[in-house]
């Protein structure tokens, strides 16, 4: 959060002070060997079953009225949920994509992987061999049920190689209790705007890592500066209201689709790493270019491959921008 | 190791042992502010033996008895000549004037305009801070640290990246002092401006090599910087009025030639245009820096001078409300000179220095505040015997407390009237310096110049703090070092424990063989020491970026250089040329983790790596000193690189400021007294950076793939400014003087690239650029306004 807010600042700073050029230019780059990139989630795809652990009676960050709270939770309930599966279908939740790398000027849409043996392995025992989808090449489906607190990791056979994820627990995520535009100004905007906020809450013990997924009128919000992740050093066992984990404005009118993953440290730096190195470029104060890790292995070669497999609960809620702004103004 | 400092001793006493012999001593002036003059000649015309005078501008000559010729010269002031009858020690100081008032039959003697041959000192460039008003700079404004930028062995990450580099070093690696206050950040504005207010400086020096005993705890450089002293004769007020700065400096005795005062301030006013900016938020915003300088000078008398000196800096930016940071130095210094006899003399220095930054939002119900600051006390103790025309001896002592605070944040949300505020720091790490150091300036026989010298420095980290163990005594897994480590105990340490100590001897060694009247070769050896690490992980280091001293998981940075050059000068001195090299070797360099969380972070050692790093080049420079035309020419060859086990799997690679080529012209040219015209041209090698090998695609982000850590380089750098510097009115003939200073910065408009850097397009995922971003991508030109009254 803060390292946003540092680079955020600085980027706005030089933008202020100086009569700085950004042009596109052409540039020779040596051909690329492709390599297979994993894209995999394995969930329960129980999005609306609240966690039985839920208990919100103690100590409250961000006070909030009870009715104002009860009016989030109404505007759940009306949540039509049938849409949202179909939504979550266009995401790869429960699927694994294979493709691989290409040259970096390309400029096509990432080459399939077919024809691969996808593997899952649930406590080092194989559970199930992935069945590719054979509307959409390189998608390999999940018929598997996980467990909590099972370690399940891939094994592959693609490109002529043997390719291993590291393992993964399942975690249960805690329910998206309310998703809530909230007319106010926050930190990052000037003006006054509806923002998102959501509740949930923050199961004790920290180590958690949480990363937040956005459809507005159903388009998912893939800019990498809005990429939102989360760890509970600041936030354990807290219940959370209208917390603002989008950061930017909503239009009047707009829908929006939430999805709340709890998954652990490594997904946390390599979504980090994600964002960092596509959406903070370009200034003086970047941080520097460096290889995105994540947690693919070609055991073949002892090299690393690239992209993430990551298994962990998800939970969902969707949330309705009013069509006017309120009579009250900001700071509602 | 340890008996260096007695051998030392001996062989100074054997060189030392004298009979009867008679001491001239004083102070060399500048006759029209009453100014100390630094560095100026002390000459035995009978001996060809001489003296400078130190950074007091004082001098001791100790003689056999007997009648001599001496005589006290500047450069570009009259010489003074006075034959004495020395029979016992005596006082002698002297006031010169500037050579444009010379009388006819008066002649400046040229012998010590050739200082760069005959002195010891290797790799040091001396400001001239005349010379450096005429460079075109940056709207307009005379500059220290972008003038340094344009000697050879001096690199900068690129435009607008705060600091310099100087022979492979990284910004934290130059000690910048001012009036022996360490500098911590000697940008504004992220590099664009130095903090050096031109108008308040008397003397500027910077140390690349061959670095004197004196000086420690930087590896890399020593930028030695002096305030003046204040008019000792008469008011004095100047300053300048520019489109974007205005500075004003007043200066006067207080007591005629006996105490007098100097204020100087400087402030930029971008802002000012920001209410006619179409947007809202930066109409209400505010943009800029300020500096204030202050000093007293007390010549209390013959033996006993006081100087109290002050700065004050500060950059400030709030984007209303949405973003604010400011960041700045303060330092003072109380220094005593103090003459324990017409051979020894002392400076008695208490330095305070603090450097404060800071980040926050302050804006509809949320504030935050994020700060951090490294303070120092020091107390120094500096002595210069001079022994004889031979040997001058200096040794001292230097204390410093650090207090480093890496981080502190406070954020308070407003809901519904209430406020709820959550609070989160680093412990704050207090730490402790000490050095000690003696050296010898000798010459033998009339061509041979030897320094030699031995600082023995010592650091504590000290508590009250808690230390995080980990697993093997290690922050960092070696098997897998992007792996997060986490602590596995603690301990506690109370107020003054030592948690961990270093010390180590810092061997300096410098000599000058002169082969004839006009040529000399020299070389040098130097060991440096540094104890507190600048901590970033940006592409150019930030004013935000936090400092940590060595302790437990960081050790103490080492570095050591040797030099060797050759220095002919040709035409009566009028021209200067040398050539030299330099091998240095770094160890213990602190790098970090890529995607490194350095901020308000209890375990920053897990976070770290430490490396090593080596940096060798050539440096040619030609000067032309007098005439019409003035100017220099440098170019220079180097590589710097790092090498650290865990980044680009442990290969060298080629640091963010190396530069293999860099070539600086500065030609200043007087068409007539009142008319000059000068000019500079940059060319450099692009900086190194790392290009992508590859893209994938991973939940609707197109990604670049990097491996090979800065592999390629952007194209070059370069860059033509021009200037003009008409004088109105003549300050030695009016009361009120007048000039206009004007010109152009990028005269080509050349778009320098800062970087290069790769982006997929935002309409379309599939599609990746390559883009370009450059700093400054047109002419700037510029108009200032000086004046001078007195």
């Amino acid at each position: 959060m803060l390292h946003t807010l540092k680079y955020t600042f600085l980027l706005a700073f030089i933008a202020v002070i100086v009569s700085s050029c950004q042009e596109v230019i052409e540039l020779d780059l040596p051909p690329n060997e492709p390599e297979l990139v994993i894209e995999g989630y394995l969930t329960d795809l129980d999005f609306f079953i609240p966690d039985q652990d839920l208990n919100c009676s103690g100590i409250i960050t961000i006070p909030k009225s009870e009715i104002e709270f009860a009016a989030s939770l109404a505007a759940a309930a009306q949540f039509p949920i049938d849409s949202i599966e179909s939504v979550a279908d266009y995401f790869p939740f429960n699927k694994v994509k294979l493709s691989t790398t290409s040259d970096y000027f390309s400029n096509a849409p990432a080459p399939a992987v077919s024809g691969a043996v996808v593997k899952l392995i649930k406590n080092n025992e194989l559970v199930e061999t992935l069945i590719e989808d054979q509307s959409i090449p390189g998608t390999y489906r999940f018929t598997h049920d996980p467990e909590v607190g099972a370690s399940y990791h891939l094994e592959i056979d693609a490109l002529g190689n043997f390719y291993e994820t590291e393992p993964q627990v399942y975690n249960a995520v805690p329910p998206l209790l309310g998703v809530n535009a909230i007319y106010n100004s926050n930190f990052l905007q000037d003006s006054c705007a509806y923002y998102l906020g959501i509740d949930t809450y923050e199961k004790p013990g920290v180590g958690d890592h949480y990363r937040w997924m956005f459809y507005i009128n159903n388009k998912y919000v893939s800019n990498p500066f809005f990429i939102s992740i989360f760890d509970d050093a600041q936030i354990d066992g807290l219940c959370l209201f209208d917390f603002d984990v989008y950061g930017n404005e909503l239009d009047l009118g707009d829908t929006i689709v939430v999805f709340q993953m709890r998954t652990n440290e490594g997904y946390s730096s390599f979504i980090n790493s994600l964002r960092n190195q596509t959406a903070f470029v370009g200034s003086p104060f970047d941080t520097p270019p460096a290889p995105i890790r994540g947690n693919l292995n070609n055991v073949t070669t002892g090299e690393k491959a690239f992209g993430y497999f990551v298994a962990g609960g998800i939970s969902a809620n969707v949330g309705f921008v009013p069509n006017e702004i309120p009579e009250e103004g900001c700071g509602i | 190791m340890k008996h260096l400092f007695g051998i030392l001793l001996v062989l100074m006493a054997f060189t030392t042992m004298s009979q009867n012999k008679a001491t001239i001593s004083g102070y060399v002036k500048d006759g029209d502010s009453g100014e100390g003059m630094i560095s100026a000649t002390v000459l035995v015309k009978e001996l060809t033996q001489g003296v400078s005078t130190n950074e007091y501008g004082f001098y001791s000559l100790t003689l056999e008895p007997g009648t001599y010729t001496i005589e006290w010269s500047f450069v570009g002031f009259n010489t003074v000549s006075e034959t004495i009858d020395l029979k016992s020690s005596i006082t002698r100081s002297v006031e010169l004037s500037f050579s444009d008032q010379m009388l006819n039959e008066v002649v400046i003697t040229g012998e010590r305009e050739d200082e760069a041959l005959t002195s010891v000192e290797m790799s040091v460039e001396k400001l001239d801070m005349a010379q450096v008003k005429k460079i075109p700079q940056l709207l307009g404004e005379a500059d220290i640290i972008r003038s340094i930028q344009l000697l050879p062995g001096v690199t900068t990450v690129g435009e607008g990246a705060t600091g310099f580099n100087v022979r492979g070093g990284n910004i934290d690696q130059n000690l910048i002092l001012l009036d022996e206050s360490p500098v911590f950040s000697s940008s504004h504005l992220f590099g664009f401006f130095s903090v050096f207010n031109a108008d308040a400086i008397k003397d500027a020096k910077l140390y690349k090599g061959g670095i004197p005993a004196k000086f420690g705890g930087r590896l890399s450089s020593v930028l030695d910087i002096r305030q003046k002293d204040g008019n000792m004769k008469q008011l004095e007020v100047t300053g300048g009025v520019g489109l974007l700065f205005s500075r004003l400096t007043i200066e006067a005795p207080i007591i005629k030639d006996k105490v007098s005062f100097i204020v100087s301030g400087r402030r930029s006013y971008f802002d000012l245009f920001f209410p006619l900016a179409p947007n809202e938020t930066i109409k209400d915003s505010k943009l800029f820096f300020y500096d204030l300088n202050g000093k007293i000078n007390w010549n209390i008398n013959e033996k006993n001078r006081l100087y109290l000196s002050a700065y004050n800096g500060n950059d400030v930016f709030d984007l209303n409300g949405l973003f604010n940071t400011r960041w700045g130095n303060q330092t003072a210094s109380l220094r005593w000179n103090h003459l324990f006899s017409d051979k020894l003399f002392s400076n008695f220095t208490a330095v305070f220095s603090d450097y404060k930054y800071n980040l926050g939002a302050d804006n509809n119900g949320f504030a935050f505040d994020w700060q951090a600051s490294i303070r120092n006390y020091s107390g120094k103790a500096d002595f210069t015997y001079f022994l004889n025309p031979k040997n001058k001896i200096e040794f001292g002592w230097h204390n410093t407390y650090y207090q480093f605070a890496p981080g502190a944040a406070e954020a308070n949300f407003e809901v519904n009237d209430q406020v709820d505020t959550f609070r989160f720091a680093v412990d704050e790490i207090p730490a402790f310096e000490t050095a000690l150091y003696l050296s010898n300036e000798q010459k033998i026989g009339t061509r041979l110049t030897l320094a030699y010298g031995l600082r023995w420095s010592g650091f504590a980290q000290i508590g009250p703090g808690t230390v995080y163990e980990y697993p093997n005594d290690q922050p960092v897994d070696p098997d897998n070092p992007t792996k997060a480590v986490s602590p596995s105990d603690s301990t506690v340490y109370g107020s003054g424990d030592i948690v961990r100590s270093f010390q180590g001897p810092e061997p300096r060694f410098s000599a000058n063989f002169q082969i004839d009247e006009v040529s000399s070769v020299k070389a040098s050896y130097n060991r440096m020491r540094q104890y507190i690490h600048l901590i970033s992980n940006t592409t150019a280091a930030t004013p935000v970026d936090i400092y940590m001293p060595s302790g437990r998981y960081i050790q103490p940075a080492l570095a050591d250089q040797v030099g060797l050059g050759y220095f002919r000068n040709f035409f009566n001195n009028s021209y200067e040329s040398s050539v030299e090299v330099y091998y240095k070797k770094f160890q213990n360099l602190v790098d970090y983790k890529d995607e490194a969380e350095l901020l308000l972070n209890n375990t920053l050692e897990t976070e770290l790596f430490t490396g090593n790093g080596q940096a060798y080049g050539l440096e040619v420079q030609l000067k032309k000193k007098r005439g019409d035309l003035t100017g220099w020419v440098s170019y220079t060859l180097s590589r710097v690189e790092r090498e650290v086990a865990q980044i680009n799997g442990g290969d060298p690679y080629p640091a963010n400021w190396d530069k293999t080529h860099d070539i600086s012209l500065v030609l200043s040219y007087d068409i007539t007294k009142r008319f000059n015209v000068s000019t500079n041209f940059a060319y450099m090698t692009g900086r190194p950076i790392t290009y992508p090998d590859g893209r994938f695609q991973w939940g609707g982000i197109t990604a670049p793939l990097y491996t090979n850590r800065n592999g390629a380089r952007t194209p070059a750098y370069h860059r033509l400014d021009i200037s003009g510097y008409w004088n109105l009115r003549d300050p030695e003939t009016h009361k009120l003087g007048l000039d206009l200073a004007f010109g152009a910065y990028n005269l080509y408009a050349r778009k320098n690239p800062y970087s290069i850097y790769f982006q997929s397009s935002d309409a379309n995922p599939d599609v990746t650029q390559a883009y370009q971003l450059s700093i400054y991508a047109t002419v700037i030109p510029y108009v200032t306004l000086n004046f001078k009254f007195k």
